[in-house]
């Protein structure tokens, strides 16, 4: 793994660094894409992360990390531009449709996103899974919305809770 | 027993915030999922981090005087499923002057004339003309007049020998109500979009503009 030493990127071939992820499984990736991390950019405009050296995720498993990393490489070229003012219009098309397309998974991968794009502070990330999460939620039920997004049965407690306030606020039921 | 464990609170009010506030219900029923979905929202900080998020607040309603029938203000929901379905009013004698930020201003006695949107918005034969502000020199601005709506082509008022009056108009002005003898019509002036929210009203109405978030509550200041 050669990564240069030098801090800023800008001298030709792109800077790599290497993230560790919790399982110990090396992702080699551009320092511009590692970066849209909030939780990474520090480190890596240190000059941290090149080298044999490696940053190490102990919060965020390989799978997770991978999607991750897939997120960023996508977006790490608009991000660079400043948000893409002047992106086309195929441009954000296209990155509207790799959006849709990435968060269309399964809800416990949805789950260990939020968590990786909340530990790293990965704005974009963080905003398009909780939108997700969000449309999952509209319109459903309190008990139709723990079903969607894997709770467990509620306890007889908990059932009589909802039911007191299914009585109080009946319409929040329709 | 909650949400799976590994998602932090701070994650799950993340998801809040994206909940429309066009529609209330959803925060009120998220609210009943489960007590840890219930604290997060309740958190004083949510419903501040909420507005800060969605910036306009959605039209819930509108409050309206009727003392020939019942002293008492009364609150009509416009929103399809209005939080505040019938809130008391343990006063008497008020009357509805305005609503900003979520909360409404009474008075005791009647109020005399102009009231703040007779400037925004006026009302001749059947234009209903707006004005907005704008720069006319350095450093002055003044009233422009930048759009005239007509009536007769929006509200379902032809052939009738009466008047529309201007009956409110919402923060931002984006939403004007309409009291015709007809009913009342709420204008939405971005869409062009016109709906019919109640019968005549013979005194003053006043639109309620608010977010919602579970534990909210019409806020009230009397002058």
């Amino acid at each position: 793994m050669a990564a240069p030493e030098s801090g800023d990127g800008n001298n030709g071939a792109a800077r790599m660094v290497t993230l560790i992820s919790s399982d110990n499984t090396r992702f080699e990736v551009e320092a511009a894409a590692a970066s849209l991390s909030q939780t990474l950019q520090l480190t890596i405009l240190d000059g941290g992360g090149g080298g044999g050296d490696g940053i190490p995720l102990p919060n965020v498993d390989s799978a997770t990390l991978s999607k991750v990393l897939e997120y960023c490489i996508k977006h790490a070229p608009a991000a660079a531009n400043g948000g893409a003012p002047n992106a086309t219009a195929v441009d954000r098309a296209e990155l509207e449709r790799f959006d849709n397309e990435f968060v269309n998974i399964d809800q416990s991968v949805l789950y260990s996103l939020i968590m990786a794009a909340h530990n790293l502070e990965i704005e974009g990330l963080q905003s398009l899974v909780a939108k997700k999460v969000a449309d999952m939620i509209k319109g459903k039920s309190p008990m139709e919305i723990r079903r969607t997004l894997g709770f467990p049965d509620p306890t007889p407690e908990e059932q009589a809770e909802m039911n007191a306030h299914m009585l109080e606020y009946g319409w929040a039921y329709e | 027993m909650a949400a799976p464990p590994e998602l932090i609170d701070d994650a799950t009010a993340e998801i809040f915030l994206r909940l429309s506030p066009d529609d209330p219900a959803c925060l009120v029923r998220a609210a009943f999922v489960c007590k840890r979905w219930r604290r997060i929202l309740s958190d004083p900080a949510f419903p501040r981090r909420y507005r800060e998020f969605h910036r306009t607040p959605p039209l819930l309603g509108f409050l309206r005087n009727r003392f020939d029938r019942d002293p008492r203000p009364q609150f009509v929901p416009t929103a399809d499923a209005s939080p505040f379905s019938s809130p008391e009013f343990d006063c008497k004698q008020w009357w509805t002057l305005d609503c900003r930020h979520g909360r409404v201003l009474f008075r005791c006695v009647e109020p005399d004339g102009l009231s703040w949107w007779t400037r925004l918005a006026g009302i001749e034969g059947y234009s209903l003309l707006l004005w907005s502000r704008h720069a006319v020199a350095d450093g002055i601005e003044d009233w422009v007049q930048h759009r005239v709506i007509n009536l007769k082509s929006v509200l379902p008022i032809r052939g009738l020998p009466t008047i529309a009056h201007l009956a409110g108009v919402t923060e931002g002005a984006d939403t004007i109500f309409m009291n015709t003898y007809v009913g009342i019509f709420v204008i939405e002036l971005s869409s062009g979009q016109v709906r019919k929210v109640g019968e005549r009203e013979q005194y003053t109405i006043v639109p309620y503009m608010s977010f919602y978030t579970p534990g909210t509550s019409l806020c009230l200041s009397l002058v």
